[in-house]
């Protein structure tokens, strides 16, 4: 069954621009599919519409939305909170600096111990145990840590955490990666990838990179000025591209070093 | 050899902490070629992008413009200067935003005692070569976009006819189609001026098109340099090889596992000893660097 299907999505400013023009797109369980597009295509706001998350001025005019069949999005109002939680491009502001990171995951688990039953002393072992499950090799050491003493990548391996912690069946990830050494990418790719294949959760992925894209999707959508240009599978829409747009996305991605 | 520096190194001293940003750099740039220093954050090259720029005090070592000396370490700018000029990242915030791009365009020519005359005529010539409509020059930075501001700045760094202009992620904030369009422009002014260019770059996929020759830094040392196809086709030091091993490949049908790679360059590193980035002989002095091939350096004895 179909775990995210987002159907007929526009995006409006206050002042009447539209930002996102019927939008839509639909993720399987256990599948990452990409949003993919250049600054101003309005992948991201596509992506937080999706949450409630948009910023002041900015709202879904129409369309619907819905999450293992629970629709949360109707004619372009929330009804329903979806179980999707989010990463985003700089982890380091995501989190909060003034809390050293035990203190934030310790709040998030007592948030949804509140719904869950998670008894408060097995909140310090879970949070442990949470940032193990990321490939954080010496959890207690970074519990013990502020946000800005540790690197990007360890900061959004904190996030990954965080998100998973909720147990979501969609995991929204926008520019996961972006300002990320490449060789730190590589491992954040590779702990989504492997996040997903363990726990069977589906993962809108928005990203500009058409490297990481062609990496890390089973499906992409091309977006170009608020539109969708493009919906297929990777090998589709890199060796059949059925669009202008994509064309010249494709040709411009810089050729690659051969020696591996 | 036009701009020479030999034997950089940079401290930065703050709460009591001493920071070698840089240790022990030497190298050079040629008019007409184009040095690509690429490494990761931290690896100190955009500190080495300052200090050739006359931005940034040395606090060792040595500059030299065509054998004479200049810039650091007393920080005095000399005759080296007004030759070496630089692009930024961010080029939006590179710009005055109260500042017409007219004006931006022409600063450098004050210095030289150019009549007004002179400077428009020379600013509408390089709006012009960069592909601009000369109508930019009436606007404001706010008012064009981030493209078209990179092309500014190009504009900018080449009109007092600089020998040498040091790009510090020239493409970084842009978009993958304007990324391709401002390299291309690069390239083709490369070509009409003899310009040589220094890239700073954390991005070692950008810079097959424009690198004559590579340096890879890593914990402020340069662990590999050479021509750029000896370094890109055929890397010898295991963290070249994971900084190329790590860039997804643009095309679902080639398998890639960067993650995997970089693992095991990591775990390579660790295992040849001596090793000049891990082992702590290395990482506390340098093993200096060994030749491979024709100018191909590696600061590895195992990969040597």
């Amino acid at each position: 069954m179909t775990l995210l299907s987002v159907e007929g999505l526009s995006i409006r400013t206050a002042d009447g621009h539209t930002l996102v023009r019927d939008f839509a797109l639909d993720v399987n369980p256990g599948e990452i599919v990409g949003i993919v597009g250049e600054s101003g295509s309005g992948k991201t706001m596509t992506a937080l519409s999706l949450l409630g998350l948009l910023p002041a001025g900015v709202s879904v005019a129409c369309g619907d939305a819905s999450l293992s069949g629970r629709p949360f999005l109707r004619d372009g109002r929330v009804c329903e909170r979806p179980n999707a939680t989010m990463i985003f491009q700089n982890p380091t502001a995501a989190l909060n600096p003034t809390m050293k990171i035990e203190a934030q995951l310790i709040r998030l688990l007592t948030f949804l111990g509140k719904r869950r039953g998670t008894g408060r002393r097995g909140r310090r072992a879970r949070a442990e145990a949470l940032l193990e499950s990321v490939g954080i090799h010496e959890p207690r050491a970074v519990l013990r840590r502020y946000p800005h003493q540790l690197s990007g990548g360890m900061n959004q391996r904190v996030m990954v955490a965080m998100a998973v912690a909720a147990e979501p069946s969609l995991l929204i990830a926008d520019e996961p990666t972006t300002g990320l050494d490449v060789t730190v990418q590589a491992q954040i790719l590779e702990l989504i990838r492997s996040t997903v294949a363990s726990r069977g959760i589906g993962v809108l992925f928005v990203s500009h990179d058409m490297g990481v894209i062609a990496q890390t999707c089973r499906r992409v959508a091309v977006m170009y000025h608020g539109e969708l240009r493009e919906f297929a599978d990777v090998d589709d829409v890199f060796h059949a591209p059925r669009d202008a747009y994509t064309e010249e996305l494709l040709a411009s991605t810089l050729e690659q070093p051969s020696e591996r | 050899m036009d701009l020479v520096l030999d034997d950089i190194g940079v401290v930065y001293r703050r709460g009591g902490y001493e920071t070698r940003a840089v240790r022990g750099v030497s190298l050079h740039i040629r008019k007409g070629e184009t040095l690509a220093i690429v490494g990761e954050s931290g690896s100190g090259k955009t500190t080495i992008a300052k200090v050739a720029a006359g931005l940034q005090k040395a606090t060792s070592g040595s500059l030299a413009w065509r054998s004479t000396p200049y810039g650091a370490p007393e920080g005095a700018r000399g005759t080296g200067s007004r030759r070496v000029q630089m692009v930024f990242q961010h080029p939006v915030q590179s710009l005055d935003p109260l500042w017409r791009i007219r004006r931006a365009v022409q600063e450098p020519l004050w210095h030289g005692g150019a009549s007004r005359r002179e400077a428009d005529a020379r600013a509408a010539e390089l709006i012009t070569q960069v592909g601009l409509d000369p109508s930019v020059l009436d606007r404001y930075p706010r008012q064009i976009s981030g493209g078209q501001a990179q092309r500014v700045a190009i504009a900018r760094a080449l009109i007092a006819k600089p020998e040498i202009v040091i790009l510090d992620e020239p493409t970084a904030s842009l978009d993958q189609t304007v990324r391709a369009r401002i390299l291309t422009l690069l390239a083709e002014l490369q070509a009409g001026t003899g310009v040589g260019y220094l890239m700073i770059t954390h991005d070692i996929s950008s810079v097959r098109r424009l690198a004559t020759r590579i340096a890879v830094m890593y914990h402020g040392l340069i662990v590999e340099s050479g021509p750029a196809s000896a370094v890109l086709d055929a890397p010898r030091h295991p963290y070249t090889r994971a900084l190329i091993a790590a860039v997804p490949i643009a095309d679902p049908r080639v398998p890639w596992n960067g993650a995997e790679h970089v693992a095991r360059h990591r775990a390579g590193i660790l295992a040849q000893a001596p090793c000049p980035v891990e082992s702590s002989p290395c990482r506390d002095h340098g093993t200096g660097l060994h030749q491979v091939g024709s100018e191909h350096l590696v600061a590895c004895t195992a990969a040597a």
